[in-house]
């Protein structure tokens, strides 16, 4: 029993410092030799855990291997675009000025009703509006819409829209974050006084409160439990 | 690049770890089989004595490489090569020639098949 409990703990961890290793934060975009050495990794890890008459080594040097050489050759594919062609492969235009392309569905195994959800999963629902539709080497479908069909921007409009900055979390869940409010370039003073101006009496009753780059204000009250 | 180079540098020294283990594992069983032939050829003269003296020389090496044996090999493995020994002990001890043969024949296969699972060959890969 300890010695499962002492296996799990050290490739728990040695799978966690892998994976951090790799660089991905969002395991949900990987690309294709990440999500083999994810596979891969997630069975030959748990071997060794199940059973102890397995040698720890047999689990880990396999883990150490996958990762070694994720690292070696995304690094080497990094510099060498020929080569990371043939890893990763390539996108694929999928749409083009409002035409399915096929033959790219039929070489990338798409088909129509993955498109048409994809499409709908981004709110396009006519296929005409489509000019670029790409699909990338992570399996996103990325779409660029024609000209007439873009969103306007404020630019166009000839709008001055104003920088509100980006807003700074500075209490999360009751917690003063006070790097984010010195950042931010406030302090305890003035955290202080928007709480008053908002008729909370301390930080600990403020479940998530932000500033952005103009002073502008949102704060969600702790709801009672 | 240095994150390349050192992941380089690792997958080298797991490979160079690995090829020192199979020289190891090969050190050893051909230092068990020896010690395991010799005190066969005691026995077949009738030096018991010295046949299991030879044989618990054997034991003690095999018993003390348990802290690596145990990191490198199957654990099933190692203890099938620890219960050949000892039923090789039993019958040098009671002096049974006729079984002691075909245990002799047990430990000798088992350290080799010990040996030999880490050799790197087409078939042990595929």
């Amino acid at each position: 029993m300890a010695i499962v409990f002492f296996r799990t703990l050290i490739v728990y961890f040695s799978l966690l410092a892998a994976m951090r290793l790799m660089g991905k934060r969002q395991l949900g975009e990987m690309e294709l030799s990440e999500f083999i050495v994810a596979a891969l990794i997630a069975d030959l890890a748990s071997h060794p855990l199940q059973d102890i008459g397995i040698p720890m080594l047999n689990g880990l040097i396999p883990i150490f291997t996958l990762f070694c050489l994720e690292v070696v050759i995304s690094g080497v594919s990094l510099r060498h675009v020929r080569l990371r062609g043939v890893l990763y492969g390539r996108p694929s235009v999928i749409i083009s000025h409002g035409k399915i392309r096929q033959s790219e569905m039929r070489k990338n195994r798409f088909t129509l009703d993955e498109l048409t959800q994809e499409l709908r999963s981004q709110s396009v629902l006519d296929i005409a509006t489509i000019e670029y539709a790409i699909l990338e080497t992570n399996g996103q479908l990325n779409i660029v819409l024609q000209p007439a069909d873009r969103p306007v921007t404020a630019g166009q409009l000839g709008i001055a829209a104003p920088d509100t900055g980006y807003p700074t979390i500075v209490i999360n869940d009751g917690r003063v974050l006070s790097e984010n409010l010195a950042r931010a370039g406030y302090n305890d003073a003035w955290l202080q006084k928007q709480l008053n101006a908002a008729k909370i009496a301390s930080p600990q009753k403020v479940y998530l409160m932000t500033v952005d780059g103009t002073g502008g204000v949102y704060v969600a009250p702790m709801e009672e439990k | 690049m240095k994150k390349e180079w050192i992941a380089g540098a690792l997958l080298a020294v797991l490979l160079g770890g690995a090829v020192y283990n199979i020289h190891y594992m090969d050190k050893l069983a051909q230092t068990l089989i020896g010690s395991v032939e010799h005190s066969r050829a005691q026995m077949d003269t009738g030096d018991y004595a010295g046949a299991e003296a030879s044989l618990r020389g054997a034991i003690d090496l095999w018993m003390g490489s348990d802290g690596y044996t145990h990191i490198f090999i199957r654990h099933p493995e190692i203890d099938s090569a620890t219960d050949a020994f000892y039923e090789l002990l039993s019958d040098v001890v009671s002096r049974d020639n006729d079984a002691a043969v075909g245990s002799f024949e047990k430990v000798e296969a088992h350290l080799t098949s010990i040996a030999g699972m880490e050799h790197i060959t087409i078939g042990s890969i595929l």
